[in-house]
């Protein structure tokens, strides 16, 4: 069944691409915008701007894969038929994941010719960013079933998954420096706990509250 | 359920305890700070007088603490038993909490100016009050813009019991977040303030404030639950 | 088979239904009539599990179909004002979907069962510019084609041409005599008059038999 979900999310996804278009066209104008306003930027910085990027193109994401769902109230499809509703929390999960992730491999490159980055992808910044994407979707998609109902999800989703997102972006850039700059592990490690914590508590509060969050 | 329409907040006898408790206290409190200030100037100098904002701002950060996990822990009782009563208790505390962080904040610029020569800094309490009011600006939001409350009441209860849960997330990636301004008063220096009876007067006047805006805040919830639509 | 009992649900304090309590047996057709806004869509949508009563229970074959578990619901067919699929999705696969989610297989007749509904020609065709009777004629063919105990059908005349309708009448008497259920609300008394179904009328937040 959840791979049933999963496949059905993708596919839809890729069929229209709606959702990672608008994503990644924002993605590409905010990275215009910040790299044509500031000059001689500092490596660290751009850590940060990249992320605030995602966390940015993420609610409008959210919004677009919500919006769809509202349409012809197919969503109410998957809440009158005999599945699991933390069934449907992780299929959401899973694909708005993958989607994110794709997004951030297609944007990444136009970060580095804009910034002028000289870095190189190591797998521990790697394993950091798919575990911030694992939040940004779960902590996202708890928000936009909040928000399916509301018809002002457009203004709720970012006032909402901001600032619950405000400790893990700090996280995840000192942990990103961390790792680039080749601290000891030990001065960064409370980032990677804080990162890890909040995407399994996040994940886990999803997985209980989907179902009363998600009904009419 | 008898109707509330007709009646008045200072009808209940506890409800008018409350009030009196508030108001005297409250009245003693600020005569107590007024009269205990101008012996700290005389001690510290001009420059140190918005010393005395630790009177309100520490009693003020206490209260809005109380507010915000009572938020949560209401909001968490609300969803196991359905009983509005509870959500009415989460929704006055969230409330509260959200009035008495945005004071913090401007409280502690008062005091930061003072300390650290700067209006706002980003230290870890004042910075987890200031995330934790923009939550609860989602939280109104919702409450105004989510549909019945029947709808809205379960998704709050959902907000609010996970900003109850990210608390010690967020305090500690703050705390460990900004080398500079790290140093917030440890408790030992509010002797240097004088009258460690004035600020536990001021924490119980403070208490008994809460209690009275809560119980005025519920009881015309029960009153006018049209205005939760 | 069904039982509602002491079903409350009141949307921003205004009580809609109270102390509602009916059963549904084998084989029987229930047509829940009511004016406008009395909860009639509200009563299926906490049947078919989309809505949350405050109170109350509600069991197919004796299991509680408002848990979290949500098993039960296979024994349920929701048909309700809006078609409830993915217009980017094709006939056949909005159907594929929709079957896997209750665990079933597309028939080997697909064909034969989409060209009685008239939607042959549209099977790969994507869902997005379809009018409202086609997507009647789309809960049509989920009707036809789903295996389910109960089916909870909200306006199923509406918008449909005679030649669907007729088609829809002639289905739901054979399901009826292969012992299924259906709770039929419609203001269309007329058509329902023939289907030997028990009237309902939802009044004063309850169900009163006509």
């Amino acid at each position: 069944m959840l791979n049933t979900l999963i496949f059905k999310e993708l596919k839809l996804e890729f069929r229209t691409k709606e959702t990672m278009l608008s994503m990644f066209l924002l993605g590409i104008i905010l990275s215009f915008l910040f790299s044509i306003s500031i000059e001689n930027v500092k490596q660290e910085f751009v850590i940060v701007y990249f992320w605030i990027i995602i966390f940015m193109i993420s609610s409008l994401g959210l919004y677009r894969s919500y919006q769809n769902e509202k349409n012809l109230d197919s969503f109410n499809l998957m809440l009158s038929s005999p599945v699991d509703p933390s069934i449907i929390f992780i299929s959401k999960v899973v694909s708005f994941f993958i989607q994110i992730f794709i997004v951030q491999i297609f944007l990444f490159p136009i970060f580095i010719l804009f910034f002028k980055l000289n870095l190189t992808i190591s797998y521990e910044v790697v394993f950091l960013t798919l575990v911030t994407n694992w939040y940004i979707s779960s902590l996202g998609n708890i928000i936009g079933g909040i928000t399916l109902r509301s018809n002002r999800n457009e203004m709720i989703i970012p006032i909402l998954l901001f600032p619950f997102s405000a400790p893990i972006l700090l996280a995840i850039i000192r942990a990103t420096e961390g790792v680039i700059g080749n601290y000891s592990f030990y001065d960064f490690s409370n980032w990677i706990f804080i990162i890890i914590t909040s995407s399994i508590v996040v994940f886990i509060l999803g997985i209980w509250a989907y179902y009363d969050i998600i009904k009419e | 359920m008898t109707s509330l329409k007709n009646k008045n907040f200072l009808d209940n006898s506890f409800n008018k305890l409350t009030f009196w408790l508030a108001i005297s206290f409250a009245f003693i409190n600020v005569i107590l700070i007024i009269t205990s200030s101008s012996s700290l100037i005389k001690l510290y100098g001009q420059e140190n007088y918005a010393r005395w904002i630790f009177y309100y701002h520490v009693p003020i950060a206490w209260n809005a603490g109380v507010c915000f996990i009572l938020a949560g822990f209401n909001s968490f009782l609300y969803l196991k038993t359905s009983k509005t009563k509870y959500d009415f208790r989460a929704l006055s505390f969230a409330e509260l909490g959200t009035l008495f962080g945005i004071l913090i904040l401007i409280t502690g610029s008062f005091w930061a100016k003072s300390e650290w020569g700067v209006y706002w800094s980003w230290e870890a309490r004042l910075t987890t009050t200031l995330i934790l009011v923009l939550i609860y600006f989602g939280y109104f939001m919702i409450q105004k813009y989510g549909g019945a409350y029947e709808k809205t009441s379960i998704n709050r209860s959902y907000i609010s019991l996970m900003s109850t849960i990210m608390i010690p997330i967020i305090y500690y990636s703050v705390q460990f977040f900004k080398d500079e301004f790290q140093s917030h008063p440890s408790n030992g220096s509010y002797f240097v303030y004088g009258g460690l009876q004035i600020f536990f007067f001021s924490l119980l006047s403070f208490s008994l404030l809460l209690i009275f805006l809560h119980n005025y805040r519920v009881f015309h919830l029960n009153k006018n639950k049209e205005s939760l639509k | 088979m069904l039982k509602v009992k002491n079903l409350k649900k009141s949307f921003n304090f205004n009580s809609i239904l109270s102390d509602l309590n009916f059963k549904v047996n084998k084989g029987e057709i229930i047509h829940i009539s009511g004016s406008n806004g009395v909860g009639k869509t509200t009563l299926l949508k906490i049947i078919a599990g989309i809505l949350s009563p405050e109170f109350g229970e509600v069991s197919i074959f004796k299991k509680d179909l408002l848990s979290k578990d949500c098993q039960e619901k296979k024994h349920i067919l929701y048909w309700g004002h809006q078609p409830m699929i993915y217009p980017h999705f094709t006939v056949y696969e909005n159907i594929n979907f929709f079957l896997k989610m209750r665990n079933q297989t597309i028939p080997n007749d697909i064909d034969l069962i989409l060209e009685k509904v008239n939607m042959l020609n549209l099977k790969h065709n994507q869902c997005q510019n379809f009018s409202q009777g086609m997507f009647q004629r789309f809960n049509l063919l989920r009707f036809i084609i789903a295996d389910w105990s109960l089916a909870l059908m909200d306006e199923p005349f509406s918008g449909l041409d005679i030649e669907a309708e007729e088609l829809l009448l002639k289905k739901i008497i054979e399901r009826k005599n292969q012992g299924k259920s259906m709770i039929i609300v419609s203001h269309n008394k007329s058509i329902l008059h023939n289907l030997s179904a028990l009237k309902y009328e939802i009044k004063n937040k309850g169900l009163v038999k006509i």
